[in-house]
C-alpha cells in the first residue's frame, strides 16, 4: 500500500521535478554562455557560494530570520484567530472591523515599512510589523470564514442536547474552522518568509534579506542568490511541515 | 407524556399558518410515527418540540411541565447522522453527555454501555467516515440514547438508507425499543415503516394541520414483516395512503 503511494507521489510530482531540472540547466547554460557572475550567476556557482559562507548564513543570518518569521507569523495568528472570534461573536464587530482590515490590506507592505523602521528604529519590533501586516488578515477571513460555515442542522441538534453557546462554538464551530485555518497558515507561510526579507532588506544589520542585500553593493551576485535560496527552502519547508500536520490532523477536510 | 395544546405557528415571512389550534397527546412508553404529506408540517411539530422554533400560541408539556422551563427534555435523532467526523465512534456518542457536564468517567461507561447495545463496541475508536450507512445510523441511535431524555424524538431516520438496510435497521428498532422505556415519536413518510413501528399512527391532516387523525395498529408487541400481509393490515395500508392522496391533493 505505501510502496504504491510513494510511486504515485512520484509519479506526480515528476513533471514539475523535469521542469525545474530543464530551467536549472537553461539556467547554467545561459549563465555559462554570458560568462558574467556578477549579472547572472550560474546554479552551480551559488550552491559553491552557499558552501563557502555557509557559517555566516546558516549561524547568523538563517537564525535572524527565522526568529522573525515565527514571531510576526506567530502573532499574526494570535492576532487574526482573535480578530475572527470577535467577528464571529458580534455582529457590530464585524461590521465595525471589516471594512478597517480590508484597507490594511490595500497598503503596500514594501512601502510602509520603512516608516517603521523611522518609527522603531533597526529593530526586530519594525520587521516583525511589517510581517504581521501581511500576513494576518488571510487568517482573520479565513478563520472567520469557518467559523461561520458550521453545519446549521448540526447547532439544532447539539441546541437540543442542552448545549450553550460556549459549547456549540467549542464543540463545533472550532472543529469545523480548523481546515480554513489550517488553509491560511499555508497561504500565509511563504508571504510572512517574502516579508520578513523584505523588511531586513529596508531596516536590519542582521537576517537573510539584509545579507542578499549587502552582496548587492558589492556586485556580488552569487552572494544575493544565496541568502535567496534559503529564503525559498525557509517557505518550501515550512508548508511542507504544515502539509503534514494537515494531513495527519485534519483528516475530516473532505466530509466538512 | 407530550401533549400539545392549541398550538398554532407560522413562519416568520409565511402569509398563512402552518398549524392553527392544533391538540394532540402521546402516552409514556408508547411508540407513535407521525405521517403526512410533504410540506404538512411534520418536521415543525419537531422543530416546535425542540424549542428550535419559538412557539407563539399554545404550550407544549413534557411530562406535564411547559416546555419553556425545561432545558434537554427530547432526545433528537435527526433525518442524516450528523456525526461529528472529527470525533471517533466512542467520543461522538459521549457528546450529548458531555454538553451536559456528565463526569468523564460516567461518559465512557454510558456510552460503552450503549454501544454495546447497538452492536458497535469493536468500532469504538473508528471515525464515521469508517463506517457503513446502516452503522452510522445506530450510532446516532446511541448517541441519542445518550442524550438521556426518555423522549425520543426520530425524523425519518432511515430514509437515506437503501431498502434492505432500512428493513434491517427497522426490525433493529422494535427491538431496541421493547427493551428500552423509552417514548418514541417517530417521523416517516413510508406508510409500512409507520405500521411496523408503531403502536398507535397519528395522520397531519388540513392545511394548516388542525388536527391528527389517529389510528391504532392492530398488530401485537412481537411483531414480524409477514404479519403485515394481513388483511386488516394490508386495509390500514389502504386507507393511510388514501388518506394522504387525499391530503396532498388539497
Amino acid at each position: 500500500m505505501n510502496k504504491t503511494v510513494n510511486k504515485k507521489g512520484i509519479r506526480d510530482r515528476l513533471p514539475s521535478l523535469i521542469l525545474m531540472l530543464l530551467l536549472l540547466a537553461a539556467w547554467q547554460t545561459a549563465a555559462v554562455i554570458i560568462d558574467k557572475n556578477n549579472i547572472l550567476p550560474a546554479p552551480t556557482a551559488i550552491i559553491r557560494k552557499i558552501w563557502e559562507l555557509k557559517e555566516t548564513l546558516f549561524l547568523k543570518h538563517l537564525p535572524e530570520t527565522l526568529l522573525t518569521v515565527l514571531s510576526g507569523w506567530g502573532l499574526a495568528i494570535v492576532i487574526g484567530v482573535l480578530l475572527a472570534v470577535l467577528m464571529h461573536f458580534s455582529l457590530i464587530l464585524e461590521a465595525m472591523l471589516h471594512p478597517v482590515l480590508l484597507v490594511t490590506q490595500t497598503i503596500p507592505v514594501m512601502c510602509i515599512s520603512p516608516l517603521f523602521v523611522i518609527w522603531l528604529g533597526y529593530t526586530m519590533g519594525a520587521r516583525l510589523i511589517a510581517v504581521v501586516l501581511s500576513t494576518f488578515f488571510a487568517i482573520t477571513l479565513n478563520t472567520y470564514q469557518g467559523l461561520q460555515s458550521v453545519d446549521q442542522r448540526k447547532k439544532e441538534w447539539l441546541l437540543t442536547c442542552g448545549a450553550g453557546r460556549f459549547s456549540v462554538f467549542w464543540h463545533l464551530e472550532v472543529p469545523t474552522a480548523l481546515p480554513a485555518f489550517m488553509t491560511a497558515l499555508k497561504m500565509t507561510i511563504p508571504w510572512a518568509v517574502v516579508d520578513a526579507a523584505v523588511a531586513e532588506w529596508l531596516g536590519a544589520t542582521q537576517g537573510l534579506g539584509y545579507f542578499s542585500k549587502r552582496m548587492i553593493t558589492k556586485m556580488d551576485g552569487a552572494g544575493v542568490f544565496a541568502p535567496l535560496v534559503l529564503l525559498c527552502i525557509l517557505a518550501l519547508l515550512g508548508m511542507w511541515i504544515l502539509n503534514v500536520i494537515d494531513r495527519k490532523c485534519i483528516t475530516w477536510r473532505s466530509e466538512n | 407524556m407530550l401533549e400539545f395544546q392549541n398550538v398554532s405557528f407560522t413562519y416568520p415571512g409565511a402569509e398563512a399558518p402552518i398549524m392553527e389550534n392544533l391538540s394532540f397527546s402521546v402516552e409514556a412508553g408508547s411508540f407513535v410515527s407521525i405521517i403526512g404529506a410533504s410540506g404538512s408540517g411534520k418536521s415543525t411539530l419537531f422543530r416546535l418540540l425542540n424549542s428550535l422554533e419559538e412557539l407563539q400560541e399554545g404550550t407544549i408539556t413534557v411530562n406535564g411541565r411547559d416546555i419553556r422551563s425545561l432545558s434537554h427534555y427530547t432526545s433528537y435523532m435527526p433525518q442524516q447522522d450528523l456525526l461529528f467526523p472529527w470525533r471517533t465512534v466512542e467520543k461522538n456518542v459521549m457528546l450529548p453527555m458531555q454538553v451536559q457536564k456528565v463526569p468523564k468517567e460516567e461518559r465512557k461507561r454510558v456510552a460503552a454501555q450503549m454501544l454495546a447495545k447497538v452492536g458497535l463496541t469493536d468500532w469504538a475508536n473508528s471515525y464515521p467516515r469508517e463506517l457503513s450507512g446502516g452503522m452510522r445510523q445506530r450510532v446516532s441511535f446511541a448517541r441519542t440514547l445518550c442524550a438521556g431524555s426518555d423522549l425520543l424524538l426520530l425524523d425519518e431516520p432511515f430514509s437515506a438508507l437503501d431498502s434492505i438496510t432500512r428493513i434491517s435497521l427497522q426490525e433493529w428498532l422494535r427491538e431496541q425499543w421493547e427493551s428500552l422505556d423509552k417514548t418514541i415519536l417517530f417521523i416517516t413518510h413510508d406508510v409500512e415503516e409507520a405500521i411496523f413501528l408503531s403502536e398507535k399512527i397519528l395522520v397531519l391532516t388540513g392545511s394548516p394541520v388542525t388536527g391528527l387523525k389517529e389510528f391504532t395498529v392492530p398488530l401485537p408487541g412481537k411483531r414480524t414483516r409477514e404479519m403485515l400481509l394481513q388483511g386488516e393490515i394490508q386495509q390500514l395500508k389502504e386507507t393511510l395512503v388514501e388518506l394522504l392522496r387525499s391530503e396532498a391533493a388539497e
